[in-house]
């Protein structure tokens, strides 16, 4: 009885041990990348062209392409978090942090055939700073790092990235993936740059390279066959189609029709309940959602008026209204739950429309002026009914609010570059990989605080600090610091910061949580 | 759609509004419980458009973020509410007003326009004619919703500038028309004797054509009170309808369509709204046109 016993736990335990190791290696074989098939990602818009200088663009649906095409020197592992070689092999800064020596790799390739060397970058980036007389120059700059003087080459594969000021979080800038890094072969674009055909026929030293683009439609890739890493090229033919309405989008992912799409946080529940659809977030490394002042013209330059439209504002409701999906509660900074440099600690003037009405009416009793005022808000139905819930508060505190969807397309920003405007909502959209980005544009002397015409002590001084700090962790304590006087001084209104969220049919692999403002549709295989 | 509806009824058809046995019945039987419906809808819709602030409704401005998306009946919301949580039976109710502003102006203003420049092309022809002719045919070259879209961004939002671009717009369709029985109707003899009589250009197209011409034009305005309709909600699909937070029934539509796979009721409530009134619209200027086709042909 005795052995019986013992032979079926010893059947038992054979078998258990089989099945763990069948399910083990299946496992290993879905992680194994694949070699083949065919991507389809489905995207907002057109690229409206490859050439980053011609087309000064920093939507992220642009970036899934153009990276795939270009790769850069860095990337982050969105699950480690760590920052990978890929075009370079390691960045050392100098003692003062204003120089970094980036060492590249050798033997990458173009895809035409041309080495990317150190003559490669100064030449992109000559281009990028100098080109059209410079006057471009601010945008690539506010990407990789303020006042980047220039890129000089120290050997064949070595650069100094000079800069006028400390830069410490270089590294980390040149781990995102933004058109400062796209490096186009030098010799091509010597010979090819005046042609208009330029910007239609991009050669770059990623995976894959253009093989169509039909306008409006769709832009298809296929394997780049100077590629350095070819054990890293795992699609055959990647394609972008372009769908405009997210909606449209969703349909196309849940039909099969797309494997890979962004969406926003109002598609995930719909999402998550089909069983062949997987969905993963990750911060997006962005200024998000905030609504900004005219601080040169009253009542604005008024801190009491400033707060009493923050009391008035119940933020955590303020983002049901943006998606329909009611976050846990409102983001407190310009970088939101998961981003690295995220300050969980700092307040914000509560929700309190009693103190909001009587700010309001000790400012209308001084001035003998009615609080009136228009919103310009950008064109989607995200921003409208996020500025028409916020209103409607308003008006229940006795302030009386209008609300104008700027045009389609770049236009939408003239209220605020012309300074004709109250208040304007804002989603930032470049890269806040660090604090020494666009987060100290509030300082008076920033190129960008002109928009919202901040000339503020406090802040200037809170940026300075940011700006001199050193080591990671007192550049953070700094950071925070300045996230908190910027929410003393009442200076914007932060209310959302969308997360990055990717949504895949099952038989994509390799998909990594999002960091950033995109996702590495070149690095994913499929297993159908 | 209205050969379908009709036949679902088992109503006559339009042609046969005419025949012999029709003309000893009243005008009202004659048209049919259908056109009857029809006006209903529309008193119903006229009537809340007009008494839209003394109906026992929400605000349509209020915002509840603790309801969004409702369904019909829920909490109270008989339509149910929409993204930010208003409510969307006070919204298409006061939307109504702008729908009905547009339908009640714009065609009127082209058809008083397209009858005083085609009856003054049709009746005097020659050089006139040809000039109304190139006027209209210019204004023909552009899409109507292109060129009142092309106004919207020049000149703002606003309605009483969505009012005149659509009238604008509408006038060649009523020039055409006005001028084509201005012919018909000028060379007959009640006109001859009129002239003969030595009465005026002015008088002989006051007294003798307009009577005439106006009637199967008034279909006309029918029809183009569903076009403006229609057009504004097309501009406010594309983005160039009124600002928010005006309710206006394109506007409710195009907000809707973002969530359509979430929420459908929120594009279908208005967008049934907008189909039924449209369709009452049709209904009625297709019987109208029937019957005023009797009405030409005594003459």
């Amino acid at each position: 009885m005795t052995r019986r016993l013992t032979r079926s736990y010893l059947y038992a335990g054979a078998a258990l041990f089989a099945g763990a190791a069948l399910l083990t290696s299946g496992a290993q074989a879905a992680d194994t990348p694949k070699r083949g098939g065919k991507l389809t990602v489905a995207v907002q818009q057109d690229v409206a062209g490859f050439d980053n200088f011609r087309v000064l663009s920093f939507a992220h649906f642009r970036q899934y392409i153009l990276q795939a095409i270009y790769e850069r020197m860095f990337e982050v592992d969105g699950d480690t978090r760590e920052i990978k070689p890929v075009h370079a092999l390691d960045a050392t800064p100098s003692d003062d942090f204003k120089s970094w020596r980036v060492t590249l790799r050798k033997g990458v390739k173009f895809s035409n055939g041309e080495d990317l060397n150190a003559d490669a970058y100064v030449t992109h980036f000559t281009r990028l700073l100098t080109g059209k007389k410079g006057r471009f120059a601010g945008r690539y700059r506010r990407l990789m790092g303020p006042y980047l003087e220039g890129v000089e080459k120290v050997d064949s594969h070595t650069v100094d990235f000079k800069f006028r000021v400390a830069n410490p979080g270089f590294k980390d800038m040149a781990a995102q993936p933004n058109m400062s890094w796209w490096v186009t072969a030098p010799k091509y674009l010597a010979e090819n740059q005046a042609k208009p055909e330029f910007n239609e026929k991009p050669v770059g030293a990623g995976p894959y390279m253009l093989k169509e683009w039909r306008d409006g439609a769709f832009v298809r890739l296929v394997r780049n066959p100077n590629y350095w890493n070819k054990d890293g090229q795992y699609l055959d033919e990647l394609t972008f189609l372009f769908i405009p309405p997210e909606v449209n989008r969703v349909n196309a992912l849940k039909a099969g029709n797309a494997d890979i799409i962004y969406v926003s946080r109002g598609f995930i529940p719909e999402l998550k309940k089909d069983p062949n659809i997987t969905v993963v977030s990750g911060p997006r490394l962005s200024v998000g959602q905030s609504i900004g002042f005219n601080h040169s013209k009253p009542p604005y330059n008024d801190i009491r008026v400033r707060k009493a439209l923050i009391h008035a504002l119940d933020r955590q409701k303020v983002t049901c209204a943006h998606t329909g999906i009611c976050r846990d509660r409102a983001e407190n900074d310009m970088y939101g739950e998961g981003h690295p440099w995220h300050c969980p600690a700092v307040k914000w003037p509560e929700h309190d429309p009693a103190k909001a009405k009587a700010l309001i009416d000790e400012y209308v009793k001084e001035t003998g002026k009615p609080i009136t005022f228009n919103v310009d808000h950008f064109p989607n139905a995200q921003a409208e009914k996020t500025v028409t819930a916020m209103i409607d508060m308003w008006r229940k505190v006795g302030i009386s609010a209008t609300q104008k969807a700027g045009p389609r397309g770049p236009g939408f920003i003239r209220p605020l570059l012309s300074g004709k405007f109250d208040i304007f909502t804002f989603v930032e959209n470049f890269s806040n990989a660090d604090p020494s980005l666009v987060a100290t544009r509030f300082h008076s002397k920033h190129p960008s605080s002109r928009q919202f015409h901040l000339k503020n002590p406090r802040i200037d001084a809170a940026v300075e600090k940011v700006n001199s700090a050193t080591g990671t962790a007192e550049r953070k304590k700094a950071s925070c610091a300045y996230q908190q006087v910027l929410a003393d001084e009442a200076a914007l209104i932060v209310y959302d910061h969308p997360q990055m969220h990717i949504a895949y049919r099952n038989h994509v692999k390799g998909v990594k949580k999002p960091f950033g403002y995109t996702f590495d549709a070149h690095r994913l295989w499929v297993d159908k | 759609m209205v050969a379908l509806v009709r036949n679902l009824l088992r109503l006559p058809p339009a042609a046969d509004a005419g025949s012999q046995q029709d003309m000893v019945r009243p005008w009202w039987a004659r048209v049919g419980i259908l056109f009857w419906l029809c006006v209903g809808w529309l008193l119903l819709i006229g009537l809340s458009a007009i008494f839209a602030d003394v109906l026992p409704i929400q605000d349509p401005l209020t915002t509840n973020l603790d309801g969004q998306f409702l369904m019909p009946f829920a909490d109270g919301y008989v339509l149910g509410t929409d993204g930010v949580g208003r409510d969307m039976l006070s919204r298409i109710v006061h939307g109504a007003r702008i729908s009905m502003l547009l339908a009640f102006t714009a065609p009127f203003l082209s058809l008083l326009a397209g009858l005083a420049l085609g009856m003054s092309a049709g009746y005097f022809r020659g050089r006139v004619d040809a000039a109304v002719g190139i006027f209209t045919d210019s204004i023909l070259a552009f899409p109507n919703i292109v060129g009142v879209m092309v106004v919207l961004f020049f000149l703002g939002a606003t309605l009483p500038v969505m009012i005149l671009a659509l009238a604008f717009f509408g006038i060649p369709a009523e020039v055409r028309v006005a001028r084509a029985n201005t012919i018909l109707f000028a060379e007959r003899e009640f006109v001859l004797a009129a002239r003969a009589q030595g009465a005026s250009h002015l008088r002989i197209m006051v007294r003798e054509l307009l009577p005439n011409v106006i009637v199967p034009m008034l279909s006309l305005v029918l029809f183009g009170m569903s076009i403006v309709i229609i057009i504004e909600g097309g501009l406010a699909f594309l983005g160039v309808g009124f600002p928010p937070p005006t309710p206006s029934w394109g506007k409710m539509i195009a907000d809707g369509f973002e969530e359509i796979a979430r929420a459908p009721q929120v594009t279908f409530v208005p967008a049934g709204v907008m189909f039924l009134t449209i369709l009452s619209l049709n209904m009625i200027g297709d019987r109208l046109r029937a019957l005023t086709d009797v009405k030409a042909s005594a003459v």
